[in-house]
């Protein structure tokens, strides 16, 4: 493997990780929600490092397509944390429990 | 393959074409009607059920028909699918006009939503590469999260779309990153290709990487238990009509489309996924069974119930054999059937503020409302698996492929679970047959009554009672007269 793509493949690992961990520990709702968009666009540069790799376009197209996917759960996500954030003034997961286990 | 394109026969996308005018057309209308015909959209929109369940029978795949490059290829598989969607999308639209309007709820995107997470849920099983099966599991997903969260004006309801949200893009980013491996070490992402381009076993690491990853991703899309934290959330929350869309159709589409990507994509690497699958089989079933024992809430119970019935259909994808896959399609139509007969009887006896059933209220129910009672009564000894019901053929036909793969211990594990399971669901018939109707004490719930009369359960109107006894139907045809969809379901699997 080229070392490119080596390379970006580790830093894609590395930032799915951080999205991960930013899911997973931080309580703000818009950090949690940029963790996953981190992820996401880690699959992408995954996607792009491969295209490299085995020389093909295909990457790249598919990581366009997974680029207006995300684009299209941004704009879902934001409008559901407006509306939850126009009932109460704080934005905190730990406040949004009145489900619980 | 190269940059050939071919749109092969896109007339057998008309159903879908259908129901997707038919969501533009009902937003349309909703300005037009300037938001207060909640019941007109409703029948305009049954009517396009309609026409799209005409236009799937005239269009019927008996030949598998290849669209856009191959990308979506329709078979008999994915027309029984996209039936069975149809069917659950006019049962929630009998039910939505009325709780909508009980709940105070306003608005046309309403079923304009409805109608787009259904055309995702018919495109599912005919996706044959992953970017397509991903596209269309957030079609399904991505207008779910806005109705999990539609009736804004309960904290519970914006939470569980908010979680349901927060956990869905999550798992879609799984599926992402697992594809992009997949592709890496594959050099495709067609489910036939992936199969035949596998890379040599010494350098699978990578493609096992995206492979777990991608598990991961069907597992919380498929309520798996170390991933199953959002469903009794998200189904409390949600409107009672839009949780049995959810519970029936979304775990319909998902779980065809999961087996087709197992054993359509993946046979060859089957040592590894049914490893995998084996242990999240058995944590599902028993923590859901465990967590199930002690809920209060009905809607709470069919949540935890449903991930167990995910841990039970996890048993035909680990056998991944010809039995397997009408066994996972029956048992899924049966599970859809009674879930969403008895989503109906609480969207019918909920309180205003609650949107919810807690089993205390049920008491005396059999008194007062005889059919309703027999009628859930039905639904739970279905979903226990209990001879007579639909479920019981279900689970006969699952549990047989899982004996026919050899999977005999995972086999005595879910008769263990389904024994157990047998209290809980019983606790609900107990509550309306057995136990007094006095001392209702109702700690859980608020004081304000919302039009039942003298705080006993109000009576079921026809729209519920409707979608009940239609419901009931489908049970006791299907427990009685299984060959009738057996048939169908043997000719025409993948």
């Amino acid at each position: 493997m080229e070392s490119i793509v080596t390379y970006s493949l580790v830093l894609s690992a590395v930032l799915f990780t951080m999205g991960v961990l930013a899911v997973l520990v931080r309580r703000n709702p818009l950090i949690m929600f940029m963790g996953i968009e981190l992820m996401l666009n880690a699959a992408n540069l995954a996607f792009i490092a491969f295209a490299r790799h085995l020389d093909k376009l295909d990457g790249q197209v598919i990581a366009l397509i997974f680029m207006a996917v995300a684009a299209a759960e941004v704009a879902i996500g934001l409008a559901i944390i407006v509306s939850i954030y126009r009932f109460r003034r704080d934005v905190d997961v730990d406040a949004v429990n009145s489900l619980r286990g | 393959m190269g940059v050939s394109f071919a749109a092969g026969k896109v007339s057998a996308l008309l159903p879908m074409g259908v129901i997707v005018l038919a969501a533009l057309l009902l937003v349309l209308l909703d300005v037009l009607w300037r938001g207060r015909a909640n019941r007109r959209l409703a029948a305009m929109g049954a009517v396009a059920v309609i026409v799209a369940g005409i236009a799937q029978l005239v269009y019927f795949p008996r030949i598998p028909a290849q669209v856009f490059s191959g990308a979506l290829k329709f078979d008999g598989f994915a027309a029984i699918v996209a039936f069975a969607v149809l069917a659950i999308l006019l049962l929630t639209l009998i039910l939505s006009p009325a709780h909508v309007a009980r709940m105070g709820l306003r608005g046309g995107e309403y079923y304009a939503l409805l109608f787009l997470s259904a055309s995702g849920m018919m495109l599912l099983p005919a996706a044959r590469g992953l970017v397509s099966i991903i596209i269309c599991i957030e079609l399904v997903s991505l207008p779910l999260y806005v109705l999990a969260g539609y009736n804004r004006r309960l904290a519970f309801s914006r939470e569980a779309g908010f979680k349901y949200f927060l956990l869905g893009a999550f798992a879609s980013a799984f599926m992402i990153y697992g594809a992009a491996f997949i592709w890496g070490t594959t050099g495709t992402l067609w489910l036939s290709g992936i199969a035949e381009s596998l890379p040599s076993p010494e350098n699978r690491a990578l493609l096992l990487l995206g492979l777990g990853l991608l598990l991961v991703g069907f597992g919380f899309k498929t309520a798996l238990a170390p991933f199953h934290a959002w469903v009794p959330d998200v189904y409390e929350g949600s409107p009672t009509p839009v949780t049995a869309f959810m519970a029936a159709g979304v775990k319909l589409a998902v779980f065809a489309v999961f087996l087709r990507v197992l054993m359509e994509g993946m046979m060859p690497l089957a040592e590894f996924w049914r490893l995998g699958l084996y242990v999240l089989a058995v944590i599902t079933m028993c923590l859901g069974n465990l967590l199930a024992l002690h809920q209060m809430s009905l809607k709470r119970l069919l949540a935890y119930s449903s991930i167990t019935h995910a841990g039970y259909l996890v048993l035909g994808l680990v056998a991944a054999n010809a039995e397997a896959i009408s066994a996972v399609l029956f048992y899924l139509l049966a599970y859809g059937a009674a879930v969403i007969g008895s989503l109906a009887l609480v969207a019918a006896w909920a309180v205003r503020g609650t949107d919810d059933v807690y089993i205390s209220d049920l008491r005396g129910a059999a008194e007062r409302q005889p059919m309703a009672a027999l009628a859930l009564t039905l639904f739970m000894l279905s979903l226990i698996g209990f001879p007579i019901t639909a479920g019981f053929i279900g689970k006969v036909l699952l549990f047989y492929a899982a004996y026919k793969a050899g999977y005999i211990a995972l086999l005595i594990i879910a008769i263990i679970n389904t024994m157990v399971s047998v209290y809980y669901y019983l606790r609900v018939v107990q509550a309306m047959y057995i136990l007094p109707q006095e001392e209702r004490a109702k700690p859980a719930e608020p004081a304000k009554s919302g039009g039942d009369a003298g705080g006993a359960l109000s009576p079921v109107a026809w729209p519920y009672l409707t979608v009940v006894l239609v419901s009931a139907v489908v049970v006791l045809v299907l427990g009685l007269v299984p060959r009738s969809l057996l048939v169908w379901l043997s000719i025409y699997s993948f």
